[in-house]
């Protein structure tokens, strides 16, 4: 693999990523109806900045042990993917997909921001852009357009999953977006008369028709867990996958999660970061369940705005750092790989004297699965969704 | 029609206030202006349901008595149950305080006869967020009610320097970003114990409190503001019988000479000297970033996206960075400068209600005053709703705060969830309330509302229309 020039291994080689393919379902569709339409992309965004080094640790690089000495998991029980990286313990139904060549791993990854601060690195990772002052949609709104049949009376080919919408799905196209309802709703004649309300409402208006037409397909789906109470992490991954595995469903949910800022007393093999694991590691777990079949055709990203320091701070933390790790897993991946262009945590290689330096590009990844899965030309992403990157330099 | 307010009055009461009370628009429409600049006068005044909320100080010292008693036990031979129950119990305190804050803290709102001053309270609370979270961060449940009223309120009639020094001297901050297990590595402690810095704290004071991100700060002034503050912390026992310690009895604050990174400072291109003590030299440090032009800039830009709308002009942006740099950051004449802004009484510039917001104002059109005071169940669904958008006071995800635009708030899904919000109101109130008379008395006229409202079927569905409607959920 070109990308791919340290030492990893491949374990297994997936068989054919073209799985059965849905039968299409005529009619009123809430996604959308193109030639990839059987192609299913789950973007999962962890807010505050994961450590990839503490994710995927390298514990064969010398500098490692060194620079966390309260940190680093012992050796022996991380989950090793190769002579060089092991998954943190607590990541067991990752390392498993590795296995069976469902995952792969990109080390050194990053967006093209370079400093420090959350709200930017994220601005970028969501806006698809080099600059967290330029524009504001956000990239897989951009991309809606490429997925999208022309009948606008369609749910939209893109859900958030949650109350609130992600910058990476903020824009000019429509959205949608769900989350388990808390309280009982109203009739469906209060329904209607709502409906008139809000046609009136020029920036509301379409919002509040999307929000009805998720609520009916949760309301349609067989597995009454989507409904269930709660925000949990796996919960909410649970039901990205129903929506996803319906026929009339979307094609692209985002999943957000939070808690990835560990300033202090991260812990090792217990503590912060570990609950942080368990609950990704488990809602993992639980989206590919519930995409039932549709996992065949499934790519999951997984990617953080950046990562920590590679040395541990004063207060058994890790500060703000730079080049964090991701994971992309499904089906429809040609897993077992670790992607990276290893550049080593001795002194003089750090960025900046105390980050894990990039090499491998965030909005790469993005490009390549833009063409690579979900059939979007090479010129339309370059030009128009990730300026600057066509995916050519990945294979996924 | 009976009645027809201005547009300036629903502005007034609804944009710059927390939503109007049945019967107050009379009032207010006499003199919007006025009503909004008299609310500046007492803005620093404790409200009556927060008179007898215990201070930060005394909170930290029932935490330290609970850590002393679960430490104290070690050597029993029922320690480990003790120190079982001992947690369990302060636990269950933190859970139980929080929950009652909660409620004071809606109360508050929903009562307030000066909702302008109130709303500026909890502009500048989301501006110095605090949340709280599991392990150490869990007394941040107790300490982010008194802090608002110690840090915030306290200081809203004097300049934005006063302001930022209490909110970076308490103890919720301090825990929340982790300033006060920061140990300078060349302290007294920081070399005797393997303990060293820690930046949260600086980068955020820098990026989010002070001058905004990308004003021209680096990685170098972040660690050096880092080491500047090192010192503030939390009263905890063992530090306490050190030489030269200081503790605010209000708040708690701790400065501790032996944790703090000896020598001087560089940031941002200026010095600050040893010579003075390190409490002194973290608070020049501080009272000079409040100052900077990049600070004025930064907050006029909130208050500007606050106010008008999400999208404000240059030139409102301008003229509140003029008053802040005028007067040297005083608040009133900044609070003040709001009000004279023509653009935020554009009727067409709107803001979207936040949950928190949305909550508020059906409370106060509503009149759910008594059912908030007596009626665990209705306490319950305001918990229930703000939980399902992930709104409840003190657990934003990030220090930057909520959210303040309508793209981010407005969802598909967050206009379900109001329509259910609604429905579960107008369960609990429909059988006495005239919505007719309501949508006139509480929301700008609004033809297709009124329309609807006449042909609703029952006074229940006029009521969920009511509070579910487009118009409801705008801050005009």
């Amino acid at each position: 693999m070109s990308d791919n020039i340290f030492n990893t291994r491949r374990r297994f080689l997936q068989g054919a990523g073209l799985a059965s393919v849905a039968p299409f379902c005529p009619g009123l569709s809430f996604g959308a109806t193109s030639s990839a339409s059987d192609q299913r992309f789950v973007m999962v965004i962890l807010r505050g900045a994961m450590d990839g080094l503490a994710a995927v640790q390298p514990y064969g690089d010398a500098a490692y042990a060194e620079l966390r000495p309260t940190l680093a998991v012992n050796e022996n029980q991380l989950l090793k993917l190769d002579s060089f990286f092991g998954l943190h313990p607590q990541l067991m139904s990752l390392a498993q997909m590795y296995d069976e060549g469902e995952l792969s791993v990109f080390h050194a990854l990053a967006t093209p921001y370079r400093e420090r601060s959350h709200f930017d690195g994220q601005n970028v990772l969501e806006t698809g852009l080099d600059n967290p002052d330029l524009g504001m949609s956000g990239w897989l709104n951009r991309s809606v357009p490429y997925l999208l049949s022309s009948n606008s009376n369609n749910g939209a080919a893109a859900m958030g999953i949650g109350q609130t919408t992600p910058k990476i799905l903020d824009g000019q196209y429509d959205t949608a977006s769900w989350a388990p309802a808390v309280l009982p709703e109203p009739t469906t004649n209060t329904v209607n008369e709502l409906l008139s309300l809000y046609n009136q409402d020029s920036f509301l208006g379409e919002r509040f028709t999307q929000g009805l037409l998720a609520k009916e397909l949760a309301a349609s789906m067989e597995d009454t867990s989507s409904s269930r109470r709660g925000r949990n992490f796996s919960v909410l991954a649970t039901a990205a996958g129903n929506f996803l595995s319906q026929d009339n469903g979307p094609l692209i949910a985002v999943l957000e999660s939070s808690g990835w800022d560990t300033h202090a007393n991260q812990g090792s093999q217990q503590g912060q970061l570990t609950n942080q694991f368990a609950e990704l590691d488990a809602g993992m777990l639980a989206l590919k369940k519930s995409l039932g079949s549709t996992w065949n055709n499934t790519m999951v990203l997984v990617v953080t705005e950046f990562g920590r320091t590679a040395a541990e701070n004063g207060t058994g933390g890790t500060d703000h750092g730079t080049a964090s790790a991701g994971f992309l897993m499904g089906g429809a991946v040609n897993g077992g790989m670790v992607h990276t262009q290893w550049p080593g945590l001795s002194a003089g290689n750090l960025y900046e004297g105390r980050d894990l330096t990039p090499t491998m590009a965030t909005h790469e990844v993005f490009a390549a699965i833009l063409n690579q899965h979900l059939g979007i030309d090479e010129a339309s992403i370059e030009t128009g969704i990730i300026p600057g990157f066509n995916g050519r330099s990945l294979s996924l | 029609m009976l009645t027809i307010y201005s547009p300036d009055t629903y502005i007034a009461a609804n944009k710059f206030g927390l939503g109007l009370r049945p019967g107050e628009a009379a009032y207010i429409e006499q003199d919007p202006r006025g009503w909004l600049l008299n609310q500046l006068t007492d803005i620093t005044a404790v409200p009556a349901r927060l008179s007898s909320l215990p201070s930060s100080a005394s909170y930290l010292a029932c935490l330290s008595e609970d850590r002393m008693m679960m430490q104290g036990t070690r050597q029993d031979s029922n320690a480990a149950s003790i120190r079982e129950t001992a947690l369990r119990e302060s636990r269950r305190a933190m859970a139980q305080d929080y929950q009652t804050h909660l409620q004071l803290r809606l109360q508050t709102a929903v009562e307030t006869e000066i909702p302008f001053a109130e709303r500026l309270l909890h502009f500048w609370s989301n501006h110095f967020s605090v949340a709280f979270s599991g392990g150490q961060k869990s007394v941040i449940r107790q300490l982010a009610l008194p802090f608002e009223q110690e840090a915030i309120r306290a200081n809203l009639d004097g300049d934005f320097t006063s302001l930022l020094l209490a909110v970076e001297q308490h103890p919720a901050m301090l825990i929340y970003l982790d300033n006060s297990v920061s140990t300078g590595p060349n302290s007294v402690i920081g070399k005797r114990r393997e303990r060293g810095l820690n930046e949260n704290l600086a980068r955020e004071i820098l990026e989010l409190h002070t001058l905004g991100v990308n004003a021209g700060y680096n990685q170098d002034d972040v660690t050096s503001l880092a080491k500047i503050i090192t010192g503030w912390t939390i009263p905890e026992q063992r530090i306490m019988r050190l030489p030269g310690v200081s503790v605010d009895n209000t708040t708690g604050f701790t400065y501790v000479p032996q944790l703090h990174e000896p020598g001087n400072h560089r940031l941002l291109g200026s010095t600050y000297s040893s010579r003075s003590n390190g409490l002194v030299q973290g608070e020049q440090a501080l009272k000079d970033l409040s100052r900077h032009p990049a600070t004025a800039r930064h907050i006029a830009e909130k208050l500007a996206r606050h106010f008008i709308s999400d999208t404000p002009s240059q030139s409102s942006i301008s003229q509140l960075e003029n008053t802040f740099l005028k007067t040297d950051g005083h608040l009133p004449s900044v609070h003040e400068a709001l009000i004279t802004l023509e653009e935020a009484w554009l009727p067409q510039n709107k803001k979207l209600r936040t949950p928190q917001e949305l909550v508020t104002a059906t409370a106060r059109g509503m009149e759910l005053d008594s059912a908030i005071n007596s009626n665990r169940q209705v306490v319950g669904l305001f918990t229930r709703i703000l939980t399902s958008f992930n709104q409840m006071p003190f657990t934003a995800l990030s220090p930057a705060g909520w959210e303040d635009s309508a793209s981010y708030w407005g969802s598909p899904d967050g206009l379900m969830k109001r329509m259910e919000w609604a429905n579960s109101i107008a369960n609990l109130t429909s059988r006495n309330s005239d919505a007719d008379y309501l949508a006139e008395e509480i929301l700008s006229p609004d033809a297709h509302l009124q329309q609807a409202l006449a042909n609703a079927e029952s006074s229940h569905q006029a009521v969920t229309l009511l509070l579910a409607s487009p118009a409801f959920q705008w801050r005009s």
